[in-house]
This record gives C-alpha cells, sequence and structure tokens, in this order.
C-alpha cells in the first residue's frame, strides 16, 4: 500500500493539473514585453475613460490668445495653431482611436470569420467561391483598398470604420477557414453530428469556441495595424478630418508648423507608436501562450 | 513543373478575373451616382441622361461589365475625368518612378532585415538579439508617414543635409537623384525590414531546434558552417513567401511615402485620385496594383519549388 503524499520508486511526480486559463495568464506574464504592452494599453483605456479627469482642457475649444505655445508648465506639449492644448486633443484622441479600430477589428472578424467558418464547413462550391474572392481580395495592397473605399464613402467615423473593416476581413476569412478545416474533422464534431446537432449548431457550438485562440491573437495584432491604417488615411486627408482629434490629422495639421513647432507632429506620432507597439506586444505574448509551439521564438 | 506552372497561371487569371468583378461591383453598386465615375462636372438633367446613356449605365450591369472588361482587355482603362488623359498613360507615366523606389526599398529591406534576423537568432539572448529584437519590434510600429515628416524635420530643415521632398530620374542626375531617394526609400524599407527580421529570427530559431542541427554540431563541424550550411539554408525557405508579401506592402507603403515626399508616383497618382473621386484612375490604378501583386505570388511560388526540391508540384 502507498502512503499518501508518497512517490513509489520509478514513478515519475506529476504536476498538479492546471487550469488553462491559468496556465495562458502564467506564459502571458512571464513574457516581460507583452506586459509592457499591457500596461501601455491598459494606461491608454484608462486616460480615454478618464479624458476629462487627466486634463482641463477642452479638446475642440479654441483659445486664439494662446495660439502656438511653446511646451510649458501649463502646456505640456504645447498649443496648436487655435490654441487647444496638445496633450488634451492627444488624450482625447485615444478615445477615437479605440472606437475605430475596435469596430473595424470586430466587424472585419465577425464577418471574415463567419465567411471562413461557412466555406470550411460546407465545403465544395461554396467554399471554392468564397476563397477565391477572398485570394482575389487580399490580392489588392491593403492601403489602395482603404482608399478605393474611402473615395466612395467620403470622409467620417463610418466610412473609415467600413473601410478598415472591408480590408481586414479577408484575413479573418482566411484565418477561420484554415482553423476549422482541422476542427471540423475532430471526433467531438463527428459526435456532435451523431447525437443529431445541426449544421448551425455544430459551427457554433463546436467549432467556433474552439477556433477562438488564433483568432484572439490575430484580432490583438490587427488593433495596432488597423490603428496605423487609420492614422495613415486621416494624415493624408481621406480619414478622420479636422477639427476631429485623430492623432493621424494632428499630424497633418502640425505639418503645416513643422520647423517652428515639431512638437506638433513628433507627440502624436508617438502616442501612435506606443499604442501599435502595446496591441502587438499583447499579441505577441497572447500568441506564445496559447500556441505552444511558439514559445520562445519572436 | 510545366502542368505546375501552367495551374499556377490558371490560378493567377482566375483570381485577376475575380478582382475585375470586384472592382466593377465596388465601383458601381456604392452608394452615389454612376456617373461621377467619368464626369467631375455638375450636370443639368439632360446632360446627365446623355451622358447615362453613351457610356450605357442604363444598360443591365452584366452588359455594363462585359463592355467595360473588354475595353480593359484591350489596354483601355477610360478617361480620366480630372486629368483629361488615358488613365493607362497616367499609370505608365508614374509606375517607373513606383518601381524604382519600391525596388531600392524592397532590396535594402532584405539586406538589412534578413541578416539581422539571422544574427539574432545565432546570438540568442545576447545584446545582439536584444538589440535586432527591439529593432524589429520597434520597426513594426512606426507610421511610416509619420517617420517621414521627422525626417523631413531633422535631414532637410534642421540639418539641412537632404532635399525634403522631388524626384530626380538617376538618369538626369544620378547625385540629385540618389539624395531625394534616401529618406523615402529608409521610410518605405523600415516595415519590410523589421517584418523579415522578426520572421528570419522565428524561422532560423525553428532550425535550430531540429535534430540535424544537434547531429551537425556531434560531429565537430564549427558554428559558421553549422550555420551558413545547416541554419540558414534551410531557414530561409519560409523567407521567400514573405519577401513576395512585401509587395503589396511597398506599394501601400508608396501611396504614403510618396505624398509625403511629393514624388509622382503610382502611389501619389492613386491618392491625388482619391482625394478629387477621380473613379477611372483609382479603378485602374487598383486593377494594376492588383495584377503587380498576383504576378509577384507567382514568381514566388515559381521561385519556391526551384530554392527547395524537397516541395513537390503537386
Amino acid at each position: 500500500m502507498i502512503r499518501e503524499g508518497a512517490v513509489p520508486a520509478g514513478v515519475m511526480e506529476v504536476p498538479p493539473p492546471q487550469s488553462e486559463v491559468r496556465r495562458i495568464a502564467k506564459v502571458f506574464f512571464s513574457r516581460k514585453v507583452a506586459v509592457v504592452g499591457l500596461i501601455i494599453v491598459v494606461a491608454w483605456v484608462l486616460a480615454a475613460i478618464f479624458a476629462p479627469h487627466f486634463t482641463p482642457y477642452e479638446p475642440y475649444k479654441s483659445d486664439l490668445d494662446n495660439a502656438l505655445l511653446q511646451p510649458s508648465r501649463e502646456h505640456l506639449l504645447g498649443t496648436d495653431l487655435i490654441g487647444r492644448d496638445t496633450l488634451t486633443r492627444i488624450i482625447y484622441g485615444s478615445r477615437i482611436a479605440f472606437m475605430i479600430c475596435g469596430l473595424a477589428v470586430g466587424s472585419a472578424a465577425l464577418i471574415g470569420s463567419a465567411l471562413g467558418l461557412v466555406a470550411a464547413y460546407y465545403g465544395g462550391i461554396l467554399n471554392m467561391v468564397i476563397m477565391r474572392l477572398v485570394d482575389a481580395l487580399m490580392s489588392i495592397p491593403m492601403i489602395v483598398k482603404a482608399l478605393l473605399i474611402a473615395a466612395l464613402l467620403g470622409g467620417g467615423i463610418t466610412s473609415i470604420v467600413l473601410a478598415i473593416g472591408f480590408v481586414l476581413t479577408s484575413v479573418y476569412a482566411r484565418l477561420m477557414h484554415g482553423v476549422a478545416l482541422s476542427v471540423k474533422e475532430r471526433d467531438y464534431v463527428t459526435a456532435a453530428r451523431a447525437t443529431g446537432a445541426g449544421n448551425l449548431r455544430i459551427m457554433l457550438y463546436h467549432i467556433l469556441p474552439n477556433s477562438i485562440a488564433p483568432l484572439m491573437v490575430q484580432m490583438t495584432l490587427q488593433l495596432g495595424f488597423a490603428l496605423l491604417i487609420e492614422a495613415a488615411m486621416s494624415f493624408l486627408g481621406v480619414g478622420m478630418s479636422p477639427p476631429a482629434a485623430a492623432w493621424g490629422s494632428m499630424i497633418s495639421t502640425g505639418y503645416e508648423f513643422l520647423i517652428s513647432r515639431p512638437i506638433l507632429c513628433l507627440a502624436p506620432g508617438l502616442a501612435i507608436m506606443s499604442l501599435v507597439f502595446g496591441f502587438n506586444m499583447i499579441g505577441d505574448g497572447l500568441r506564445d501562450a496559447l500556441d505552444p509551439r511558439l514559445r520562445g521564438t519572436l | 513543373m510545366i502542368s505546375y506552372i501552367i495551374r499556377r497561371l490558371i490560378q493567377a487569371v482566375v483570381t485577376l478575373f475575380l478582382i475585375t468583378v470586384i472592382v466593377f461591383l465596388v465601383m458601381r453598386l456604392l452608394p452615389g451616382d454612376p456617373i461621377t465615375l467619368y464626369t467631375t462636372e455638375v450636370l443639368t438633367p439632360q446632360q446627365r441622361a446623355e451622358l447615362i446613356e453613351m457610356y450605357g449605365l442604363d444598360q443591365p450591369l452584366l452588359i455594363q461589365y462585359t463592355s467595360w472588361i473588354s475595353d480593359v482587355l484591350r489596354g483601355d482603362l477610360g478617361m480620366s475625368p480630372t486629368q483629361g488623359r488615358p488613365v493607362n498613360e497616367l499609370i505608365a507615366r508614374n509606375l517607373g518612378r513606383t518601381i524604382h523606389l519600391g525596388s531600392l526599398a524592397l532590396v535594402l529591406g532584405i539586406i538589412l532585415g534578413i541578416p539581422a534576423g539571422i544574427v539574432a537568432a545565432t546570438r540568442r539572448g545576447k545584446w545582439q538579439d536584444t538589440a535586432a529584437t527591439l529593432f524589429a519590434n520597434i520597426g513594426i510600429c512606426v507610421p511610416i508617414f509619420w517617420l517621414g515628416v521627422m525626417m523631413i524635420y531633422l535631414f532637410a530643415f534642421y540639418l539641412r543635409v537632404l532635399p525634403s521632398h522631388g524626384y530626380t530620374s538617376p538618369l538626369v542626375d544620378f547625385g540629385l537623384s540618389t539624395k531625394q531617394l534616401i529618406m523615402p526609400v529608409i521610410c518605405l524599407a523600415l516595415f519590410p525590414m523589421a517584418s523579415l527580421a522578426r520572421q528570419t529570427r522565428s524561422s532560423m530559431l525553428e532550425v535550430l531546434r531540429q535534430d540535424y542541427i544537434r547531429t551537425a554540431w556531434a560531429k565537430g563541424l564549427s558554428e559558421r558552417l553549422i550555420i551558413r550550411r545547416h541554419v540558414v539554408k534551410n531557414g530561409l525557405i519560409p523567407i521567400i513567401t514573405l519577401i513576395g508579401l512585401q509587395v503589396p506592402r511597398i506599394i501601400s507603403g508608396a501611396v504614403i511615402v510618396e505624398t509625403v515626399f511629393s514624388i509622382p508616383g503610382f502611389g501619389r497618382l492613386l491618392m491625388v485620385s482619391a482625394l478629387s473621386k477621380d473613379y477611372q484612375v483609382i479603378q485602374g490604378g487598383v486593377l494594376v496594383a492588383a495584377t503587380l501583386v498576383v504576378l509577384s505570388n507567382l514568381v514566388v511560388d515559381l521561385c519556391y519549388g526551384w530554392i527547395d526540391p524537397r516541395i513537390q508540384y503537386t
């Protein structure tokens, strides 16, 4: 008889079972850059939510007496052409960044993964038509695609969300298609089918939950990418236009005063970079945590 | 091999056909007046009706598509209503500059990005790895339009060592052309450089874990030989695909970089057309950009088999 707690000779000690969420959290938090990324993103989320508490100024209220001020104690990053505090506009700009990126990536993930899932599940002609269309869409360079949609729809939040969403949809369709193709062959899917579950039920309750990990990683990484596209489009004049406190359009208007006030371009650019860095590092950390094969690589 | 090439060519043609369908439908079915495809002028109802009849916009979509695609196949991409010139002439005139800029950026991205990835993987955990990884991680986060603006400030306005904008053909003035291209090429090369470095490092680390590398160490081969003959050779295979993927990124980047540095290339033409709602040029430009991407994918796929004999043409 083996005493409780004793390990018989020749038998390896088995570590106590660990919940999947705990294991993922442990791997994620063991990556320092992922933690740094999380801190950066959380800081920006807090800035976006509590923007009025961080600054006494209004992001859209002009103050011509204080136009183009150099950085000072009152205005840490100076003021723009019509006297608006640059730091305030950057803080409020994070709201626009989160809103556009969240909506664009969310809608692209929803539509794209639905297309990929349906194509993989049903196969045949439907699969061929959807995936060939996705291939065709992916052959059009992203900014060119976004320009096409933005030029047709005009500026503004809705147009830019649709443009970025359209650009990213094909990425999710292809990703979900690949994952769902392998998941649909698993035993539990066959078992569900044997118990009489319908196609919709199998897709939503059996294939989708088991394909969610790579989707989450991709969504986090795409948030940064969506922000870069939004900023570029706003800078080029086909995205958010002034007076919106979008970081890209802030750089565009600051460009006119580049020689005398480089801070008007420098500061919003650093804001974009930091948030994209945060999203990417979280994405990398999640990927390592969710896919053990990739652990240790970049 | 020949049947594989033929099959890939057919796939490329199908993709291009679908691209024409998507572009056509997007341009016709999105909200707005389809007549804006052909003119930017304000029209009286009678002029509008005449133009609609002239361009066949009252015909069913299938007829409209057939008519449009037959023009496209003959190389006629229509007339630019804002510039009053044939779209294919405008694109042909500007595309050469973008190919010049883009190819330099791609070469720079490859010759700096891949060695950085190799060094990072082979010196894992050392300062070279930290530096390369940090550079790569930051490189993919930098908005290239912002980098361009900051470089203009530093090198053109502050240090006054480089021109802030413009393009000169190297055949006309090689020195000026080189000076004008330094900043745009660096901006455009940054993302390919960083992503190639990241991917090369990952790919090399994967190879370093393989049994044949352990065997090579065990039989006493030098580190230099192992890296050159076994690690780099095998690790670079997936990188070929990634180099192919840089082509759409370079075209996207060209739209931004050419606008920032006022380079009259294909990207700037698309940008100007988007701002002036010149849909004929946008439509033609999207088709040309997509064709370039499809062709680059085709070349990459064919190179793949040549580089890695294990890949079967099935």
